[in-house]
């Protein structure tokens, strides 16, 4: 014959309204505290009820926020052969996250970088111009130091550079990005795998991570860079640009 | 006809994959306060809710061909992805309660006058969160979500039965903490 514990399963089942197994109504004919223990488990199903009612329903924000994560999803999948560059100011509350994000695992990527020994120093970086996503803010910048020579547009990723004669007249000035800068210790992106380009603001010293001379202006000072972070979140080039 | 939103959930999801809104309002509208709902019967933190449920539908947007409706519903599989964001965000807490480890069926006296005249529905809360997970989360999808034992199987990942078990456990725990509030 079972025992009052052995048919607390069962009270539990009847207090969440599954049927009542008939064995169970003949024990409560002559068990008081089982019907006692069936009354608090009912009250107890009862407050749990009362409880769910009383929950909030979700803010609309969060579905607002997804929808407009689609969206951007979407748009960069089809719009990323013309137009892989975007930048964080135009990106949703989530992905603005990201950029955040993104922008603290390059920081902690450069740290690394920067304290880990180089067998020897990289060749100095090209520099070429990619079109300006927005009026540039001139920077109070000093001579560009020998290895950032401007190339002109055209000759991007092309062999010798070619000097470039200053703008007569203030006009707006292209941007002046190095090459993309692999960062250390990270597997490469596989061919099916997407990748966002993230332009963040990092301290200057971030550059003598990657073996560029970081000549005049504060160590401390902020330098804009573009992040390639990979569809798993994980960094996996880097490259400054002079504006 | 069908439409959006009376169509499978193999089918939204499919839809969803070629960035159709209208299947994602369907899914949302299908799943949505669901998941909240288990994130904020997890975390107690509205915060941590709306990231969950953030990070849950994201997960969805990036690796929609991981569900399978051969294991379980959609919602079952977004529920199940909630539990893991929300463990992480709640951290590691023992699953195990060391000060409530009694299977003593709470039975002394008319707890259930207690409940109704004592027991607001606040303090209810605060017992279930003051529950090991592996418990509140048993509670918070067969009690308060109200969903089948066989659903609430494939979100945790475990047989039938043990949810079962672990139902009738966090429930005998929670007449006893409540029990305890009721006559301190």
């Amino acid at each position: 014959m079972k025992n009052c514990k052995e048919f607390y399963p069962l009270i539990v089942a009847a207090a969440r309204r599954e049927p009542v197994a008939a064995e169970l109504e003949q024990h409560l004919d002559t068990c008081p505290d089982c019907c006692v223990a069936l009354a608090n488990q009912r009250s107890l199903t009862a407050a749990l009820g009362a409880m769910a009612k009383s929950d909030p329903l979700p803010p609309p924000a969060i579905q607002a926020a997804l929808l407009a994560d689609l969206r951007s999803q979407t748009n960069l999948r089809t719009s990323r052969p013309s137009n892989p560059l975007r930048t964080h100011a135009t990106l949703p509350g989530r992905a603005r996250k990201q950029v955040v994000l993104a922008a603290a695992a390059v920081a902690a990527a450069l740290a690394l970088a920067f304290f880990w020994p180089k067998p020897q120093a990289p060749a100095p970086p090209r520099m070429a111009h990619i079109a300006p996503p927005a009026p540039p803010v001139v920077e109070q910048s000093k001579p560009a130091p020998e290895p950032l020579r401007q190339l002109p547009a055209r000759a991007k990723r092309r062999g010798a550079p070619r000097p470039v004669p200053a703008p007569a007249a203030p006009e707006p000035q292209p941007e002046v990005a190095t090459d993309f800068y692999p960062v250390p210790y990270t597997e490469p992106l596989r061919p099916h795998q997407r990748a966002d380009i993230y332009r963040v603001q990092v301290p200057r010293a971030s550059m003598a991570a990657f073996g560029i001379p970081v000549i005049g202006g504060r160590l401390d000072s902020q330098i804009t860079a573009d992040v390639v972070v990979g569809e798993d979140g994980v960094t996996r080039a880097v490259r400054f640009i002079r504006q | 006809m069908r439409t959006v939103s009376n169509a499978s959930d193999t089918d939204l999801v499919r839809l969803l994959t070629s960035g159709n809104e209208a299947a994602f309002q369907a899914i949302y509208e299908r799943c949505g306060k669901s998941v909240y709902r288990f994130a904020l019967h997890m975390s107690a933190d509205p915060h941590i809710a709306e990231e969950v449920t953030q990070d849950t539908f994201l997960t969805l947007f990036r690796q929609p061909s991981a569900f399978d409706a051969a294991r379980g519903t959609l919602c079952s599989w977004l529920l199940g992805i909630a539990r893991n964001h929300a463990r992480r965000a709640i951290g590691n807490a023992p699953d195990e309660d060391p000060l409530d480890d009694s299977n003593e069926v709470a039975s002394s006296s008319d707890l259930l006058g207690d409940l109704t005249r004592r027991e607001t529905i606040e303090s209810v809360r605060q017992a279930v969160l003051s529950l090991p997970p592996v418990y509140r989360e048993a509670i918070a999808l067969c009690d308060l979500q109200e969903m089948d034992y066989r659903d609430a199987a494939v979100v945790l990942d475990c047989p039938v039965g043990t949810v079962r078990s672990r139902l009738h456990r966090a429930r005998i725990m929670l007449l006893n903490k409540l029990q305890t509030r009721c006559l301190a």
